[in-house]
């Protein structure tokens, strides 16, 4: 069984305040993805780039992130990540897209390193998967990968975790993820129950 | 328009607050048109670009751009091995293997290998492996930290381990041997 979260809430949480299994990735910048209209969206009203990654042990490094998008605005890009480095880092792989374009990257410190010209935009209702298996990363939009950013093999990240990634000019508000899935960890559900009981 | 495999310099610019990468020059000769790349911490990358012939005289004519070729199934001319080992041997890359009777594929993809072991690299250690260090350098000779690092990429690549009286190009050459029976992926277009 995939990991879901499915974000239920309406009251603006900081992610990780929301749930331990998520920690940001990219932290710098004062302003964090929130919980809010049951989805997840960028808060605050400051530009800002910015990484969440699943907490969870055990999860292999051949993996997906996948979101569906509740809705979609200018500028404010939104999408699923894996390979997310060591929390603070500021590194992994993301697939973001606003209501014009979407773009596949590789991201280290501050720095984004665009993986292939820009894809068609992203609407709502889409279903939006990162795959990241050996040293291939395949970007779908429900289910399929057509003309760029197509599948692009890429050696920096060899292990990490799956998450979600962001981007925006100003306020964040408009675009909201929801149903986000990834890869569990063999034995998934029972092995996280057995660590929380102590077993 | 038609797709061509380029040398392709890497540019860093701010888009909203973000620094980016991405290759130069093609934002202001063709700003929509559509490209795929593998790019390498130093400022440069391997792809190809779907171009107009007039786009593609501007864009080859650029700093640091080599054209390379159209069609992948046809053999590098003469002139072309010089300017590509002379790409290589700049970059410290193994380069002895170029010659005519290597096809354009077959030669774009080796390079691609060798990308890919410096990407696995920088992933690992987050520098560059080759930068200042001769490609004749002993294994051996470099540093523990940098060794370890390098068994770390040979492990994760799933590629042979470096062996005693190897030199980056040889341990480069050999990794590159197992890269090239594995797809590559540039831009959704397998090589």
């Amino acid at each position: 069984m995939p990991i879901t979260d499915a974000f239920t809430g309406t009251d603006g949480t900081a992610i990780e305040t929301y749930s331990a299994n998520w920690a940001l990735v990219r932290s710098s910048l004062a302003d964090d993805f929130e919980i809010n209209t049951n989805g997840l969206i960028l808060g605050g009203t400051a530009e800002k780039d910015l990484m969440a990654k699943r907490t969870e042990s055990g999860i292999p490094d051949a993996h997906y992130a996948q979101v569906v998008i509740s809705a979609i605005a200018l500028n404010k890009y939104m999408g699923p990540a894996v390979r997310c480095q060591a929390a603070d880092s500021n590194e992994g792989y993301g697939f973001e897209g606003d209501t014009t374009q979407c773009l596949l990257f590789e991201v280290n410190t501050t720095t984004w390193t665009q993986l292939g010209s820009a894809g068609t935009a992203f609407s709502a209702t889409q279903v939006i998967k990162l795959d990241a298996n050996g040293t291939t990363l395949t970007p779908t939009k429900n289910g399929v990968t057509t003309g760029t950013p197509g599948a692009q093999t890429d050696a920096t990240y060899a292990t990490g975790a799956p998450g979600v990634c962001g981007w925006c000019d100003v306020s964040g508000v408009g675009t909201r993820l929801d149903d986000f899935e990834c890869t569990s960890a063999p034995g998934g559900i029972l092995r996280q129950m057995m660590a929380h009981h102590g077993g | 328009m038609a797709i061509r495999w380029y040398v392709m310099p890497m540019e860093t610019v701010t888009v909203n607050g973000k620094t980016i990468k991405r290759p130069e020059f093609l934002t202001t000769i063709a700003p929509t048109a559509r490209w795929g790349w593998m790019p390498v911490k130093d400022g440069w990358g391997i792809g190809w670009v779907d171009l107009t012939t007039g786009q593609n005289t501007t864009y080859s004519a650029s700093a640091g751009v080599l054209l390379m070729t159209a069609n992948l199934a046809t053999n590098l001319t003469s002139g072309a091995v010089t300017q590509l080992q002379t790409r290589l041997n700049a970059r410290e890359l193994p380069s002895s293997w170029v010659s005519t009777s290597v096809t354009w594929r077959n030669a774009i993809k080796r390079v691609l290998c060798y990308v890919m072991c410096l990407q696995r690299y920088w992933g690992e250690q987050r520098q560059s492996l080759n930068v200042g260090v001769p490609k004749t350098t002993l294994v051996s000779s470099l540093g523990q930290g940098v060794q370890d690092k390098l068994a770390v990429v040979s492990s994760t690549l799933n590629v042979p381990a470096f062996q005693a009286g190897d030199t980056i190009e040889s341990m480069m050459q050999r990794w590159a041997d197992t890269l090239m029976t594995r797809p590559i992926f540039i831009g959704g277009t397998e090589l």
